[in-house]
């Protein structure tokens, strides 16, 4: 039976980790800036037509209530983004230590 | 001071003991959010795509549906819809992983409840300058409907 080095482990371990925040980032990052630059627009839209006179005082209201609404939505996208990408590096430490173990143990123990 | 360091030999070793046992105690994979369900992500779409026909319809200013009369049983059938993807999300969510997904839906109601009260308001139709806003509003919480949908695939082909 081989014997679990627990320098080279713990390296592997933040490798992995590492790697699998590094693989959800971009497509994270990417979705924030897109939506929230959308929002951004939209919102400065809202003020163009109210001072234009294309909207009403009442539906300008009702269209800001709306956004508040809207950027929640988003951010609860982001929140699950999150969740997975720690998801991932968990999942992926995991499976460094059960292949150490496994390894070290001589049969696939877990 | 080798002692004093925060992870000297005998502490990481214990350290990694303790995180095998209880690797070795969970035995099985971390979930912090639910599965992809694929009828959700086709229902979202397809109450995206009706949502999205009904709000171009009441920027034309001769269609029918700017009359509130008209346009009520269609503001009931999505409301409806939406609530049929608040059904299937909420029996996807076992553990409250689906809690973020549910809480989504209901902001979407919301605002479309929103649209609904304001025509209500102007029978011969609000300005076609706030259904515009109210839609981009709208398609931009679809959009993160679905991309939260399809990011919980979790690497698996794009569809």
């Amino acid at each position: 039976m081989s014997t679990i080095d627990p320098k080279a482990l713990l390296s592997q371990i933040g490798k992995a980790g590492l790697a699998a925040v590094g693989a959800q980032w971009p497509a994270m990052r990417d979705f924030a800036s897109e939506e929230l630059s959308k929002i951004a627009e939209t919102a400065l839209q809202i003020e163009l037509d109210k001072k234009n006179g294309a909207i009403t005082e009442d539906e300008a209201k009702t269209l800001v209530e709306m956004k508040e609404n809207t950027l929640r939505t988003v951010w609860l996208t982001i929140d699950g983004m999150t969740d997975l990408t720690e998801e991932a590096a968990v999942n992926a430490v995991m499976g460094v230590v059960k292949s150490a173990i496994n390894t070290a143990t001589g049969f696939a123990l877990l | 001071m080798a002692g004093s360091r925060f992870l000297s030999l005998p502490r990481a070793q214990a350290f990694i003991a303790c995180l095998l046992l209880g690797f070795a105690l969970i035995g099985c994979e971390a979930r912090f959010i639910s599965d992809y369900d694929e009828i959700f992500d086709k229902a979202v779409t397809d109450t995206q795509k009706k949502t999205d026909g009904f709000l171009l319809k009441l920027q034309d200013d001769r269609a029918r549906e700017r009359k509130y009369a008209v346009a009520k049983p269609i503001y009931e059938d999505i409301l409806n819809d939406i609530h049929s993807l608040k059904v299937r999300a909420q029996a996807n969510n076992a553990q409250s992983l689906n809690q973020k997904t549910i809480d989504q839906i209901n902001f979407l109601e919301a605002n479309f409840q929103k649209i609904q009260a304001q025509h209500e308001k102007t029978p011969n139709g609000p300005s076609v300058a706030f259904v515009r806003d109210a839609e981009d509003s709208v398609d931009i919480q679809f959009e993160s409907i679905l991309k939260l949908e399809i990011a919980k695939k979790r690497g698996s082909p794009k569809t």
